[in-house]
């Protein structure tokens, strides 16, 4: 029944106005108003969050309000928080000082504090609100919280795995086991995301190597209640192992011939199954299509079995898809990245057609940027069908880093590195960086800049300054060799690049001791030498971090000495091949290097000659094998002193031979082990007038073996190498023992 | 825990009154935040009083006044909550859209900050539209409109200069029809002559300069798209165009054309 | 080293240009067997541009465009189709482009703030290297 709303009296408000809950209830004076509108006053009322209770009664012409004041919140604090600290949980908390209490809200807050611990690792946290009552209808509100221990993974096992060890499926997945130091790694702790991720990674692990029938049926986790750590166990069924089998194209669209789209199967029938290879065939083919202009083409390869020969054959099917074109790309949470640096990893424009296999590209490109923590390509109907909206949401993280190393030689002495860098430099995608290193016998100091793309194009430029001086002991000489190296770079496929530099640099040799070799001596003053140079890569390895196949190729050329100076040409090879046994548990890798300078006035200096041992020659010193001037009082002032100079030489070439492998402990300690081998020569001199008579500068081969020791520390990859020569001159200087520590470059 | 020099007695034993004054002391000697923090111990500790309303926004302006522009809104928020009728919430509202429009970033960056802006800003206006900030919350309402254009502008170019003349076409035109009133139209105009006649549709092209003609004639972008639509070309200084200058303005200045 | 070629844009195969018959085709029937273009005329809306582009490019210098194809679809006030234009690459003109911008404002990033700026939030497991 209506009645006729006379005046609104307010009772029981004490901080909220009486105007303030008149406008709230949303009753209007002298109107007309039902039980309905009546109860939407109340929870209109309610919905303000001011009020514990509240009831609304019509009485006589008159409608009374009454409210039970929420309490306001005098202060918010948190107990038996560690791991994390009290603003880290304000964040995630919606109640605030000084704002009226609601039960309601309170829970949802405790809630989200376990949420928040949950995702840190703990998953057995437990947050409970707690009100403290005080005069004045306020409250303190107290969150008591249990943290429990951090839920670490004890013990990955597999189940149903006959082709790959339960070691190296371990590799593949990144959840590590509860390592030494694990409270420092994150990333053993237990959380759902990651779990699905390492199903990825073996899903993608066992599909590149034939199991196309690969399944993870089960990944369980049972929870050890007192050691607060789960057992993960996956359970799988690898499927047979197939092979490639008869591949043919069939073409839908009218305009397009199957031949050209043959021709792009690279794969041969009997090659194992891989479904990367798959893709990039089915990525060429999409390409093709496009720059025929057929941009609606889609290529689905259709799968059908021979299982008598365990292969699988497979027919692209080129079918002309809907046409859907781009409207518009809208770009969100780039508060650092310039909008630009984003919309150039788009190959598809607006008003393209729309391409689903370009837009993951795109997202893959953003990602390998590194400035990202999460990047999300969606795609959602535009204004019109046949119209899409691509959004591009980033979440970007820190990009500056500061990064620690160091190094021992026993002739070099220990020589420690800062680099101090900024990946993302005012947003724009440049990158900056400082690097100092200094040690007992060397002191770098070098500065680098990089525009990766001039304008928006695969073009990187930039510039090192540098100054390098170094002692060298064993020549009895300094070099110091300070300048700048501006360059260019491009990409020449999609896995070679090429890098022009010009190099404008002051060299100067000094001598430090008396008895130095005349030859030294000769060569000792100051240079200015200006010089261009380019380095021409090809990197075929499977992966940059730990490749186990493929191989990689470099080649750089210098030729200076173009503004005066020493003139020359330096031309310097590498190459790297790498591959694997017992299912990749063991990498073999074989490396050839060689160098050669070649002087254009028939006269060459140390700083520009090439220097053997230490990490390049092991075994031996830094210089400690070549051309020495060697003999016993011939040298000094008064020819009493001994000389006992490493010259370097014009020419140099070494082989090197390398297998890693596990040494059995459990892999989660990253310890595992190595023997190498080296074998080669630096020789041919320009002057060999040297204090010894004729210094001997032909090719004397040099060899040596060694076993080294790998650990990934929290630190950094630690190497300790142990090396003994086997084949050597009598006058080279040996160096048995030698470690780094790699800093992430 | 709150600010005042040491000797005076314990925040908890000082009356609303004296803790306020004090606030507004610290505000007038140029240290904003202790004066809202003050402010705050008002409100905490005598909800009840007459002074904890006036505290309330006093706190919210002295932390926007120190640039703190999470504290500023919530405070102005909070106001809102309990007084949302009162004669300053209208001040109160016009905060919130301040402590978002300070914020904005340039148009290459994200902008979802100048949505929360235009959000604030259109409230302040519609909730409280014969307040003395309704004035100024339009003028800054139409900047931030402005703004939202100068970003259309910044991807339309970036298009343009990379030869995708539809996908530019389509960005100016986006100014044109949806922020017709900003300063950024005139450019627009002028961005889709050069699109146009570079892929040879000329109508289209005499067409957005008459339009650039009609609204915007006194404008360096009309007399730009006379120049080129009459064919005796854009007058170019020589230093701007060659190649080491576009490199110094691209890679050092980050400027993009 | 090939150049890249990539195509942008999309405009109707020969077949189904040669199909649209002015006087009796209408916007329906166009969209229906065309699809609607990228863009259309700046005012009146009876005018359909469509506009497909092939660039080349080469390792490092800029793309440059080697085929570009417009076709213009003009209708009547009923919507009927009045007439198809087509123009090539040669007829769009080389239009120098004013490097001057509306100036607008909001927070820029200045220099010290983002050498510092970046350094000072690096989070530590860049620093522990994991």
């Amino acid at each position: 029944q209506a009645v006729r709303v006379g005046q609104i009296v307010v009772e029981g408000n004490r901080r909220v106005e009486d105007d303030t809950i008149r406008v709230f209830s949303g009753l209007e004076q002298g109107a007309v108003a039902d039980t309905a509108e009546l109860n939407a006053a109340l929870q209109r009322l309610f919905d303000t969050g001011l009020f514990e209770d509240v009831s609304v009664t019509p009485a006589g012409g008159r409608v009374v309000i009454e409210v039970v004041e929420n309490p306001t919140i005098n202060f918010i604090n948190y107990e038996g928080n560690q791991r994390l600290d009290d603003d880290a949980l304000a964040e995630v908390v919606s109640l605030r000082a000084r704002q009226p209490f609601s039960r309601a809200r309170a829970e949802a807050d405790a809630q989200a504090i376990q949420q928040l611990y949950a995702q840190s690792g703990r998953i057995n946290a437990t947050v409970v609100p707690k009100i403290i009552r005080l005069d004045d209808n306020r409250v303190n509100l107290v969150y008591e919280i249990r943290e429990g221990a951090i839920t670490e993974v004890q013990r990955i096992s597999f189940v149903g795995n006959e082709a790959y060890s339960d070691r190296r499926l371990r590799r593949v997945i990144e959840t590590g086991q509860a390592g030494l130091l694990s409270w420092l790694f994150t990333n053993d702790t237990y959380n759902q995301e990651r779990l699905e991720l390492d199903k990825q990674l073996l899903r993608d692990f066992y599909l590149d190597r034939g199991y196309v029938d690969f399944q993870v049926t089960a990944a369980s986790a049972e929870f050890a209640r007192e050691r607060d750590a789960f057992f993960l166990t996956f359970r799988i069924d690898e499927g047979a192992q197939w092979d490639f089998g008869q591949m043919g194209v069939t073409v839908f669209a009218p305009g397009l011939n199957e031949a050209e789209f043959a021709a792009l199967i690279n794969v041969r029938p009997g090659e194992t199954y891989s479904a990367k290879k798959l893709d990039r065939i089915v990525e060429r083919m999409s390409f093709l299509a496009g720059q025929k202009g057929f941009a609606f083409v889609e290529v689905t390869p259709r799968v059908t079995r021979d299982v008598a020969r365990g292969r699988v054959n497979i027919d692209f099917e080129l079918i002309e898809g809907p046409r859907v074109f781009v409207e518009r790309i809208d770009i969100r949470g780039n508060r650092e990245t310039v909008d630009r640096v984003i919309r150039r990893e788009f190959r598809v424009v607006e008003g393209d057609a729309f391409n689903a296999r370009e837009l993951r590209e795109a997202e893959q490109r953003l990602r390998a940027l590194g400035f990202f923590e999460r990047v999300e390509v969606r795609v959602r109907e535009g204004s019109a069908p046949g119209r899409a909206i691509i959004t591009v949401d980033v979440e970007e993280r820190p990009t500056g880093s500061l990064t620690f190393g160091a190094a021992y030689g026993s002739s070099e002495g220990i020589t420690g590195t800062v680099s101090l860098s900024e990946r993302n430099f005012l947003g724009r995608g440049q990158a900056i960086s400082l690097e100092l290193a200094s040690g007992a016998e060397s002191n770098v100091v070098s500065f680098r800049f990089v525009e990766p793309k001039v304008f928006d194009q695969n073009l990187s430029a930039g510039f090192t300054a540098f100054y390098r001086e170094f002692e060298y002991d064993e020549s009895s000489i300094n070099t110091t060799r300070a300048g700048l190296q501006p360059f260019v770079g491009f990409p020449l496929s999609e896995d070679s690049r090429l890098s022009v530099r010009l190099r404008v640099s002051q060299d100067k040799i000094d001598v430090v001791d008396s008895a130095v070799s005349p030859i030294l001596q000769r060569e000792a003053g100051e240079e200015f030498s200006l010089g261009v140079g380019f380095t021409y890569t090809l990197d075929k390895r499977n992966s940059p971090i730990d490749p186990t196949a493929g191989f990689i190729f470099s080649l750089d050329q210098e030729l200076n000495g173009l503004g005066g100076g020493p003139q020359y040409s330096k031309t310097t090879a590498t190459a790297r091949t790498y591959t694997s046994l017992f299912d990749e548990e063991v990498v073999l890798s074989a490396e050839v290097e060689g160098g050669a300078l070649v002087s254009f006035n028939d006269e060459s200096r140390f700083i520009d000659r090439f220097v053997l041992g230490g990490d390049s020659f092991r075994g031996f010193e830094r210089g400690g094998l070549g051309p020495r001037d060697v003999c016993t009082a011939c040298g000094g002032t008064g020819g009493t002193e001994n000389v006992n100079d490493a010259l370097g030489g014009n020419m140099f070439a070494v082989a090197r031979l390398e297998a890693t492998f596990p040494v059995g402990l459990p892999p989660d300690l990253g310890i595992y082990g190595g023997v190498f081998a080296d074998v080669g020569s630096l020789w041919s001199l320009y002057d060999t007038a040297g204090a010894s008579g004729t210094v001997d500068d032909s090719f004397n081969l040099r060899s040596s073996a060694g076993v080294s020791l790998f650990w990934d520390t929290a630190i950094g990859p630690l190497r300790f190498n142990f090396a003994r020569p086997i084949v050597k001159e009598s006058f080279d200087e040996e160096e048995f023992f030698r470690v780094t520590i790699d800093t992430r470059f | 825990c709150a600010g005042g020099d040491g000797n005076l007695p314990p925040v908890e034993s000082r009356s609303a009154q004296d803790l306020y004054l004090a606030a507004e002391k610290e505000l007038q000697t140029g240290r904003p935040v202790n004066a809202g923090r003050l402010f705050d111990e008002v409100e905490r500790l005598y909800p009840y009083s007459e002074w904890a309303k006036r505290a309330m926004i006093m706190s919210a302006f002295s932390y926007y006044d120190a640039k703190r522009f999470g504290e500023a809104r919530a405070a102005a928020e909070r106001y809102l909550d309990f007084y949302p009728a009162d004669e300053d919430a209208a001040y109160a509202q016009y905060l919130v859209a301040l402590s978002y429009y300070d914020q904005i970033a340039d148009v290459s960056r994200d902008q979802t900050l100048t949505f929360d802006a235009l959000q604030a800003l259109r409230e302040t206006i519609e909730r409280y539209p014969d307040s003395d900030f309704t004035k100024s919350a339009q003028l800054k309402f139409d900047l931030a409109l402005d703004h939202l254009a100068g970003k259309e502008m910044d991807i339309g170019r970036y298009y343009l200069k990379k030869k995708h003349y539809t996908a530019a076409i389509n960005r100016f035109r986006v100014v044109v029809q949806d922020f017709p009133t900003t300063r950024h139209t005139a450019e627009a105009l002028h961005r889709l002559v050069e699109a146009y006649l570079s892929l040879g549709l000329t109508e289209e092209a005499q067409t957005a300069g008459a339009i650039l003609g009609y609204n915007h004639r006194g404008t360096q972008w009309y007399q730009d798209s006379y120049a080129l639509l009459t064919g005796q070309g854009l007058t170019l200084d020589p230093a701007g165009d060659s190649w080491l200058s576009r490199i110094h303005r691209q890679v050092i200045q980050g400027k993009w054309l | 080293c090939s150049p890249t070629v990539t195509v942008h844009g999309y405009v109707p195969s020969e077949a189904e240009i040669a199909s649209i018959e002015p006087g009796i085709d209408t916007i329906a029937s166009i969209e229906e067997r065309l699809g609607r273009p990228a863009s259309t005329a700046l005012v009146s809306a009876d005018e359909w541009y469509y506009v497909q582009t092939t660039m080349k490019q080469l390792a490092y210098n800029p793309p440059e465009i080697t085929d570009r194809v417009v076709l213009a679809v003009a209708f009547d006030r009923d919507g009927v189709v009045r007439d198809v234009s087509r123009y090539g690459l040669n007829d769009g003109q080389e239009v120098p482009l004013s490097a001057r911008i509306t100036e607008s404002g909001g927070q820029r990033r200045n220099v010290l703030l983002a050498v510092f700026g970046g350094l000072l939030n690096f989070d530590a497991s860049d620093f522990l290297n994991r």
